[in-house]
């Protein structure tokens, strides 16, 4: 057995459900992480359900329990950031981060950079200026905004592969960011979902793989996203001789990715099929509260990894 | 990595509240119990009592403690979801006010579901010492007296905590464990570790450094009568080790809860047995996890692990290596022999 890597994670906590870091710590447990998991929610559950109660946790407890772990010495080969709440909270934790990244330059920073879907927002707008000025500095080494996100942060309306293409060059110019993956695009026209990938610097090109698409809406699938990824990525790069290895790590480390998260998408979609027999009057699509993150501990395990075919396209 | 579950994968998962401290890093409450728990197929809802940095054995800790009516507005945002449980699970929590509430909570489970399987660790001291405030005991002896809770897991100064009289020898030990029945109306006892020597206890012993874990069960329909308890012999468990009682106790859940569903006529005398079997099946996994925790720990430090008190990297080193056991919660090898106290 490899030794155990140590991750530290900084994202929401639900004592129901499966999004934040509830969606992140199982996986990545079973692929062999301790997972020091800073919680900035205490909720009951996910704002999906429509209601929920418990406190935030403000920011000035995030960085207080963060100094509880420097003065025991944790160190960690990945930070992980998935929702913040707030500006000041995304500034407590970059203050952390930058601190850690400068003293142990081995230590990388994977972040999704949460602010809404579908158009929508669902953080306060102030948070995004401070996400725009993190991404000019190398602090972060791998960012997955979704498609919403993407054209927030670089200002360019994503609805075909060209525009996609656009958005992507536009985030290399403006940010300095080495490797982006934006994690579902819809296009039109095109069936499928859309998730691209491109590293900055020697390799210039995009890739794009083609993911079938269930019928359905998932709470927590971007946050599984992130975990398998940060893990798949890590173990990429760690196997290369040489870091700079350009787009082949996330190449690899994304093709692995797609392959376990559309199996825990498939079923947590089965589960809940048999179990609603299609009771969903109110929506137009079926919409799944919580993965089931437990029942896949074998696809976390042995995943059924498939050869996606990317398309690699210049810029 | 061998483990398979296809044969689990549609059937639902059991669900169970989990009420403890969380740590950021380390293993201790929620964070021991709740990896192998899903491991073993259980959906877990995470209540945290505390939201610490580590444990407190570090001499260092920063973070905050959830106040009693924090967590039942919690429980109630659960309730407005209609989330239900199988179990419910509760460990160490830090204040009366806070056990209380626990209680609440837990009785309104039991109310609606009287079912639920709850196991509760009346997590107080250890050797002696008490490591809540003393307002602590009568809350817990009231919790117990409501007759809502399935499983006890104290060790023997908890025990001692609870029923106000020391355990020297069989006979009081015997008292102890039909007052924890009858007075406090708890189905099953499981006293994780009792230091009495095998003279005392009037047993035959194999080794002079071996504790004891006592198992008791309540017989209903026998007029309030006790089966006399079942004692293993183990091992003295390395106490330097943090969240071995946390791991134990959500073993020990997962064992009763799906023994029971397999036994049709489970309040019949099978139920002693059962005990002693999930006892006997959650002792051999600890035994095994303590030892590849151990020998991680000598091996990163370059020396044996010699104390509890110590610098930060031996505090890190006895962290139970919940990660790298993940393959040994669902064993079913029973290493210990059982002999009954008559």
């Amino acid at each position: 057995m490899p030794p155990t890597k140590q991750v530290l994670t900084f994202s929401s906590h639900v004592v129901h459900g499966y999004v934040g870091n509830k969606a992140m710590t199982f996986p990545l447990q079973l692929r062999g992480w301790d997972v020091d998991a800073i919680n900035t929610t205490n909720f009951s559950n996910h704002p999906g359900y429509g209601q929920f109660k418990g406190p935030k946790v403000e920011p000035e407890v995030i960085t207080e329990i963060h100094t509880g772990l420097e003065n025991i010495d944790c160190e960690y080969d990945i930070i992980l950031t998935g929702y913040v709440a707030s500006a000041q909270t995304l500034q407590a934790v970059v203050q952390i981060c930058s601190v850690r990244l400068k003293r142990n330059p081995e230590c990388i920073w994977i972040l999704d950079p949460v602010l809404g879907d579908n158009g929508r927002l669902y953080v306060s707008e102030d948070i995004i200026p401070h996400y725009k000025d993190l991404f000019k500095t190398n602090l972060v080494t791998l960012v997955t905004p979704n498609q919403f996100e993407m054209e927030v942060l670089t200002g360019v309306k994503i609805n075909c592969l060209d525009s996609l293409k656009e958005s992507i060059q536009k985030f290399h110019q403006i940010y300095d960011v080495k490797n982006i993956v934006v994690s579902s695009v819809c296009i039109k026209g095109i069936d499928n979902l859309i998730c691209a990938g491109s590293t900055k610097g020697n390799s210039a090109s995009w890739c794009y793989f083609e993911i079938p698409q269930l019928d359905a809406i998932f709470s927590g699938s971007g946050d599984l996203f992130l975990a398998i990824l940060a893990d798949s990525f890590s173990k990429h790069r760690s196997m290369g001789s040489d870091l700079e290895q350009g787009l082949d790590c996330l190449l690899l480390a994304l093709s692995e990715t797609i392959s376990v998260v559309e199996d825990v998408l498939q079923l947590s979609y089965d589960i809940e099929i048999a179990k609603t027999k299609m009771d969903q009057k109110f929506r137009d699509k079926l919409y799944i509260p919580d993965l089931k993150i437990v029942q896949s501990r074998d696809t976390f395990l042995k995943p059924n990894l498939r050869k996606y075919k990317a398309t690699l396209l210049p810029f | 990595m061998t483990i398979l579950f296809h044969e689990e994968m549609f059937s639902p998962a059991s669900k169970v509240l989990s009420i403890q401290s969380h740590v950021v890093h380390g293993y201790v409450g929620n964070k021991a119990a709740t990896f192998p728990l899903q491991t073993l197929g259980w959906d877990v809802d995470v209540l945290n009592s505390v939201n610490y940095s580590n444990h407190t054995g570090y001499g260092s800790v920063t973070g905050t403690m959830a106040s009693g009516s924090e967590l039942q507005d919690i429980y109630e945002g659960l309730k407005k979801i209609d989330q239900r449980y199988e179990a419910i699970l509760t460990g160490y929590i830090h204040g009366a006010d806070t056990v209380k509430s626990v209680g609440k909570i837990c009785n309104d489970i039991k109310k609606k579901s009287p079912e639920v399987m709850w196991l509760l660790d009346p997590v107080m001291g250890d050797e002696g010492l008490l490591y809540v405030s003393e307002e602590v005991i009568p809350v817990y002896r009231e919790i117990l007296s409501s007759g809502n809770v399935d499983i006890i897991t104290p060790n023997q100064f908890e025990a001692e905590m609870l029923v106000e009289f020391a355990i020297v020898d069989k006979q009081s030990l015997k008292l102890a464990l039909s007052t924890l029945h009858n007075k406090f109306k708890v189905k099953h006892v499981v006293i994780s570790s009792l230091s009495l020597s095998a003279k005392e206890l009037e047993v035959e012993c194999h080794n002079d450094e071996s504790l004891f874990a006592v198992v008791s069960s309540f017989i209903e329909g026998l007029d309030d009568c006790v089966k006399p308890p079942v004692v293993l012999e183990i091992k003295k468990l390395e106490s330097y080790f943090t969240g071995v009682g946390d791991l134990f106790s959500a073993l020990l859940l997962d064992r009763v809860f799906k023994y029971s569903k397999e036994i049709a006529d489970e309040t019949s005398l099978h139920s002693r047995e059962l005990l002693v079997k999930s006892t006997n099946e959650v002792m051999s996994v600890m035994s095994k996890v303590l030892e590849v925790t151990a020998n991680l720990a000598v091996k990163s430090l370059g020396k044996p692990v010699t104390g509890k008190i110590g610098s930060t990297e031996t505090m890190k080193e006895c962290e139970l290596r919940i990660v790298e056991c993940r393959g040994l919660y669902s064993k079913h090898h029973q290493k210990y022999i059982p002999f009954e106290l008559s």
